[in-house]
């Protein structure tokens, strides 16, 4: 009886200090791993509803409805005054030049990354 | 809808290497294939890459870096000439992200299929395009 009791208690004892151990081990480790990342606002905010000025996939500027009716209209060729979100304007459309070297690189995505940051990008037709 | 369009030349060994090595890539990746033949004697022999665009003194002018334009006067005359000649092999990649079409293109392939530098375009180029895909995907 006596020999149970000390067995439990130096087995229940040991248990939890190495529990203990390998828990404030563990918890180190992935508080080290974790690092916080820049959240960038999103372009629209969640709860718009209404016009969108962006550019369709040809490249051409139209309005679109942000909501629950699917409606585009195309305004390259007019002149409209609303209060649409200008995606347009923050976000032009893009192309970015590589060559095979920089493409074949161990580094490749922090090079796109970097280039990104770097050109804001030539316009199309421009 | 991810367009892949490869500007290149029947008679070019490297555009043969890029045609061998990438076209099956790009069939089993399930991306729209466009192949232009510029260059030589082909149908559209005057038409421009459009890599040779970005040697132009206009272009590095308007979008080039800072260096680019310390070093323009020097160069403008071989840059003239660079600017002017078709060079192949091209691959752009086109897609859509929801706000504004998007393009990256890639100049120049090098002969040898075999060689660790292709296996890694190869495998760079296979992520970007499954990541380009996520991206459309997402928009829709």
């Amino acid at each position: 009886m006596v020999y149970s009791i000390t067995y439990y208690a130096t087995e229940f004892l040991v248990r939890a200090v190495l529990s203990l151990y390998y828990g404030i081990k563990e918890w180190l480790e992935r508080v080290s791993h974790v690092e916080e990342k820049e959240m960038k606002p999103p372009l629209v905010p969640p709860s718009y509803v209404g016009w969108i000025r962006k550019h369709d996939e040809a490249g051409n500027e139209v309005l679109e409805w942000y909501g629950n009716i699917n409606a585009r209209i195309p305004t390259s060729h007019i002149d409209i005054v609303t209060n649409a979100i200008n995606l347009a304007e923050k976000s032009p459309p893009t192309r970015r030049y590589m060559t095979f070297s920089e493409m074949a690189s161990k580094n490749w995505f922090k090079e796109v990354e970097a280039l990104s940051k770097m050109i804001k990008g030539e316009k199309k037709g421009g | 809808m991810v367009e892949v369009i490869i500007q290149d030349n029947p008679l070019c060994p490297h555009c043969e290497a890029l045609r061998k090595s990438l076209l099956p890539i790009l069939k089993r990746l399930d991306v729209v294939i466009d192949e232009h033949i510029i260059g030589g004697h082909s149908l559209s022999a005057f038409e421009e890459d459009y890599a040779s665009a970005t040697y132009k003194p206009e272009w590095i002018e308007a979008f080039g870096s800072n260096e680019m334009k310390k070093k323009l006067k020097e160069l403008s005359s071989i840059l003239n000439y660079l600017g002017g000649a078709v060079s192949f092999p091209v691959i752009k990649v086109r897609w859509y992200d929801g706000v504004a079409p998007r393009e990256v293109v890639i100049k120049g392939f090098p002969t040898d299929v075999d060689s660790p530098d292709v296996k890694a375009f190869i495998k760079n180029f296979t992520s970007f395009i499954q990541m380009v895909k996520k991206v459309e995907e997402e928009s829709q």
